[in-house]
């Protein structure tokens, strides 16, 4: 470039610097101060609120009222995944957890968790975090079952994790196959690929290893028939509640007593407990 | 050389000017109905804590739904889940402001309602708002639009926009899909 | 830019304008309607570009219902 046009270029140099600024500044007092102030006069919100909602420092919109909740928590389970649950459960105090186990589980769940009694689930398997969620939820009346409310009702926090410890013997869903090993292609589409026109997602994207849901889901491999197609039920049922937001129970509501039956009898099918042992 | 230096400047100089007068023109439109419908950038910055959400007084399952305030105003409240929305169908009226309180506790999700403007991303620790008047009545598909794992493409919920006269609160102002 | 392209390519038109017989009158007579045909063609452009926008803004985005 010569020296002739770039002492042209200068002062549209300044020129578009000073109309770029202009237009950054103009349009930050519209949309930050002119537009909030207006909106938030007719809709009652004060000007210094508007401008604050406007800037994000503030929740909600400056043009609309906040809504306000009077309601009061009903949950459904009390257990939250708070650092020090989880820091428990993955340094339990180990004797203290195989001596309960022994003294009050091992009776129907197996000195193994393998239980011998078809009524009873297997805990093998299982995560500390599957386990520790039942326990606390018998105990709080959140999940409903006589032999199980009594048996946990001595039980403090820090004793149901040394338990739910003891009986971990892998992470979520570690024995759940992602891909499943039937040939029947009902069963296949529901757990593998799931069904979009009825809402109802594959078994496999929360009861899989690594897949989606919350860390308490359980395995579902290899664990009793009875059980699972009862605990479908009584999910479908609504007598079954303390799976929080409904996970599982708009999931149960949608399938068809054939369709428990068959998923209970998939799952309980896989043969993965020789594996562990 | 048969284009001189200055006709280029002249011909810039107005060109700058039409581009001008077309984003002021935008700016004018944005502005009308920002003042005049009341039209926002959707954003709110509203923390919440997602590993206690169920915990929380407002979003607990029962409070869940469209819901009258005892102060007059429809609000819709969601929770987005790994994979589903909980509740799966919400009922709203036409023609009738409604607030929709979107959250999650675990990943991220966003929703989309076909047909209407409403489209917001919904991110674990905050609550997403959006302020809409639904238009047309009908069951408007509400999908998850954003990948949230590997039951994302079974994650849908259903907005039922209904009549206003067929839209009939209960004792406590909660309406909900049969 | 666009008209600095123009000129460029004009000179680059002298060489062969030997070959074709056209005098630089003729040449300048050409560049001087070039660059309205260009502006007309910019013009009907962003024109068009900008009825798009505010054929969505009005009959598509605000009969969706309001968002804030």
């Amino acid at each position: 470039m010569s020296v002739e046009s770039e002492a042209e270029d200068r002062p549209w140099q300044v020129r578009a610097s000073v109309i770029v600024v202009a237009i950054v500044v103009v349009a930050a007092l519209l949309g930050f101060v002119v537009l909030p102030v207006v909106q938030g006069r007719s809709a009652g919100v004060d000007a210094f609120s508007a401008i604050c909602r406007a800037l994000g420092l503030q929740a909600g919109s400056p043009a609309v009222r906040q809504p306000v909740s009077a309601t009061r928590a009903e949950p459904v389970s009390l257990v939250a995944w708070t650092e020090e649950v989880i820091a428990r459960l993955h340094n339990p105090n180990e004797e203290n957890g195989s001596d309960l186990a022994a003294n009050i589980c091992a009776s129907c769940h197996g000195a193994d968790g393998v239980s011998p009694d078809p009524a009873f689930p297997h805990m093998a398997g299982q995560s500390a975090f599957a386990i520790y969620k039942q326990l606390h939820d018998f105990k709080n009346g959140a999940r409903g079952n006589e032999i199980m409310a009594s048996v946990v009702e001595q039980l403090d926090d820090e004793q149901m994790a040394d338990i739910a410890a003891h009986f971990a013997y892998f992470t979520k869903g570690a024995l759940d196959p992602t891909t499943p090993v039937t040939n029947d292609p009902a069963i296949v589409r529901l757990v593998e690929r799931g069904i979009t026109a009825r809402g109802l997602p594959a078994c496999a994207s929360c009861h899989g290893a690594h897949a989606g849901g919350p860390i308490e889901t359980p395995t579902l491999a290899g664990q009793r028939h009875e059980y699972l197609a009862a605990q479908l039920r009584a999910f479908a049922k609504g007598e079954r509640r303390n799976d929080i937001y409904h996970r599982m129970r708009d999931i149960a509501t949608k399938l068809t007593d054939s369709e428990i039956e068959e998923l209970a009898a998939y799952y309980a099918g896989i043969g993965l407990y020789q594996r562990i042992k | 050389m048969a284009v001189s230096e200055s006709d280029i400047l002249r011909s810039e100089v107005r060109w700058a000017m039409i581009v001008g007068v077309a984003v002021a023109v935008i700016f004018a439109a944005v502005i009308y109905t920002g003042i005049e419908l009341h039209v926002n950038p959707p954003s709110n910055i509203e923390t919440i804590d997602p590993k206690a959400l169920h915990l929380s007084n407002e979003f607990t399952e029962s409070n869940l739904g469209t819901r009258v305030e005892p102060e007059g105003r429809i609000t819709t409240r969601i929770v987005a889940t790994q994979f589903a929305f909980d509740p799966p169908c919400v009922v709203v009226p036409a023609n009738e402001p409604v607030t929709l309180r979107l959250t999650t506790p675990d990943v991220i999700h966003g929703i989309l309602v076909t047909g209407t403007n409403v489209n917001t991303m919904i991110v674990p620790g905050y609550v997403a708002q959006v302020h809409t008047v639904f238009t047309k009545t009908g069951d408007l598909l509400m999908p998850c639009h954003e990948y949230c794992g590997l039951g994302h493409s079974q994650m849908w919920a259903t907005v039922r926009v209904v009549p206003r006269e067929s839209f009939r609160p209960d004792a406590e102002g909660r309406v909900a899909c049969d | 830019m666009l008209f600095l392209l123009l000129g460029r390519s004009a000179l680059a038109g002298k060489t062969r304008s030997e070959d074709t017989g056209l005098s630089q009158a003729d040449l300048d007579t050409v560049m001087e309607e070039v660059p309205k045909g260009a502006l007309a063609l910019s013009a009907s452009a962003v024109l068009l570009l900008l009825c798009g926008w505010f054929f969505v803004y009005f009959f598509i985005f605000v009969p969706r219902g309001t968002v804030g």
